[in-house]
């Protein structure tokens, strides 16, 4: 099969140094450049050592130098994604997105309608469908381990990026607009909850049913000096009854490290993604990262927990070249991901109302 | 057998590594627990200074009796060397019925060890290994501070009792540990051959050390290499 040829955009998403490595050893990707948002970007790109990969200031002056780009990763600030989208749309360049297209669901639309008409790939990037303790989980759910499923309880906890990803702590970028959380408050949307859609999307994934409510409360913030929230709660039940408890809170506390390096986190464990869930038959308990290594060494001589077995990046990646190549649908692409999207924003719309929020 | 080389020949294609037929027959002795994330995250703790200076070793791995004493020494004995990047130069053994027992081993850097390895665990349990690396400057470890017994990604509780489930290879989903560190240890050889002499060197190196355990146990002497 000839390499995909590809490049990725921006530099600026917390996630893009997971590519780093799939990009350079998948023999059926070429990786052709990559556009950094800002000189400092660039450089902390070049610290990674990809020295012979070159980089450009700009998406259109990388688009012009290599005319042969087929795909790239969208790795930008949330509220950069649209114009980027429209502008490999036009290209014909296929797409791997972030997590989040947009919170926006006029822009959404727009998206969806630009993707269609142009005939591109677009996969969205949620990497625990590629995630070998999450196989083990479906495949425990196809089997009916649990029988009929009662309760769904998930965690997506981790440190707060905003010290090393700065975007993320800025609402306009994160959530693509200044809303507060509710009245009153001194907050805005664009926190913890728009890092974490991974269990927003597993739970529909998984129970085959859609939400029927939802309800969110923020708690007052571990970081008193950011102006997002950084915990919050969120429960309710699905269409088919189950009831789910829902945590995506930044509640482990961090370094404020301008690039993630060893001793980022203060907690031991800087990133969890746990399920409990109950059914007629039982009960089954998932750590998605676990176990692993654990150490007390340099460079804070803190407990802390040295991620072992991490490799969602490779399936994505073989997914989206499938895809690419074999014209497929991804599976997470943005019609499945609209609802997930919505949820999250239910959810903010259930902090303003002090109230469920029914779908 | 077949099911892994199905997995190896899976990923070599993938990877566009060339391979012969006699390449998949191979009978290598290629130390494959050393393709464990969780020896080269240790490994990695080391070597990278995470934990500094390293002191003491405190490994451990018990079985069922279908694995035999000699096997677990020669993996454990490996992994010391291959964890520290040192060698043993000396070792006292002792054991009891050949079933189980414990070994103190010197590295030729100073470093000192115990091994503790026994097959009479009940093969209705699943396999317990530690392995805990003390040095002056922190503490690594495989097994979560507090607990005895190594950890598992998936619980599942019903009527029919607990099932444990540890899944670590998106690529090579369904297979066990064991299976996996196989198929990356096939992998990663037939990316490189030229570690065969290496390879072969060490399981020579292994065997001498192994005999020099049982010699050790009947002499009640430490021997040295």
């Amino acid at each position: 099969m000839k390499p995909v040829k590809i490049a990725i955009l921006s530099l600026t998403h917390g996630h893009t140094r997971k590519y780093f490595q799939t990009l350079h050893d998948n023999p059926a990707l070429d990786w052709v450049a990559v556009s950094a948002e800002t000189e400092e970007v660039r450089d902390v790109f070049y610290h990674y050592g990809y020295n012979t990969i070159p980089c450009y200031m700009s998406d259109d002056e990388m688009f012009d130098a290599h005319p042969e780009i087929e795909a790239v990763v969208i790795a930008s600030a949330n509220s950069r994604h649209l114009e980027q989208v429209k502008n490999c749309a036009k290209r014909g360049i296929h797409i791997l997105s972030m997590k989040i297209p947009t919170f926006d669901m006029n822009e959404y639309a727009e998206m969806m309608e630009v993707v269609e008409k142009s005939f591109i790939v677009f996969q969205i990037e949620l990497e625990m469908h590629y995630n070998p303790v999450v196989d083990r989980m479906k495949k425990l759910f196809a089997d009916k381990a649990l029988g009929k499923v009662t309760s769904f309880n998930a965690t997506n906890i981790t440190l707060s990026p905003v010290w090393a990803f700065p975007w993320q702590g800025v609402p306009e970028l994160s959530y693509g607009k200044r809303v507060p959380l509710r009245e009153g408050d001194h907050r805005f949307c664009g926190g913890a909850l728009c890092d974490h859609p991974h269990i927003f999307d597993m739970i529909r994934w998984l129970t085959g049913s859609d939400y029927e409510y939802i309800y969110a409360q923020v708690g007052p913030n571990i970081r008193a000096d950011i102006e997002e929230e950084d915990v919050i709660l969120v429960n309710g039940k699905m269409k088919n009854g189950v009831s789910f408890l829902l945590d995506p809170s930044w509640s482990r506390l961090e370094e404020r490290l301008k690039v993630p390096a060893p001793g980022w986190e203060i907690f031991p464990k800087r990133m969890e993604v746990n399920f409990n869930i109950s059914g007629e038959k039982g009960v089954m308990l998932v750590d998605s990262f676990g176990p692993n290594v654990y150490h007390n060494g340099a460079p804070n001589d803190r407990y802390t927990v040295q991620y072992t077995y991490f490799d969602e990046w490779i399936g994505l990646i073989d997914e989206f070249v499938d895809c690419i190549r074999n014209h497929k649908t991804p599976m997470i692409n943005l019609a499945w991901h609209k609802r997930t999207i919505e949820a999250v924003n239910a959810c903010y719309e259930s902090v303003r109302k002090g109230q469920p929020v029914y779908f | 057998m077949e099911k892994v080389k199905e997995a190896l020949v899976k990923l070599l294609d993938k990877y566009s590594v060339p391979y012969t037929k006699e390449d998949l027959e191979s009978e290598l002795p290629l130390q494959c627990w050393r393709m464990n994330r969780k020896f080269v995250e240790l490994k990695k703790l080391v070597t990278t200074r995470i934990v500094e200076d390293p002191c003491l070793l405190r490994f451990c791995h018990l079985t069922d009796e279908k694995t035999a004493l000699a096997d677990l020494l020669y993996r454990e004995f490996d992994l010391c060397e291959y964890v520290m990047d040192d060698s043993i130069a000396a070792l006292n053994a002792a054991f009891t019925d050949g079933r189980s027992g414990s070994v103190v081993v010197t590295m030729k850097s100073g470093v000192i060890g115990s091994v503790e390895v026994g097959n009479q665990l009940s093969s209705a349990n699943p396999e317990v290994d530690r392995h805990e690396i003390i040095a002056r400057r922190g503490v690594a470890s495989d097994i979560v501070v507090d607990t005895q017994i190594p950890q598992h990604s998936i619980y599942l509780y019903t009527d029919d009792g607990v099932q444990q489930f540890k899944d670590t290879d998106h690529e090579l989903y369904g297979l066990d540990e064991k299976e996996i560190e196989w198929v990356r240890a096939h992998f990663e050889f037939l990316k490189d051959k030229s570690t065969a002499a290496a390879h072969q060197a060490q399981h020579l190196h292994l065997n001498k050390l192994v005999e020099m355990a049982f010699e050790s146990d009947k002499e009640h002497k430490k021997m040295a290499l």
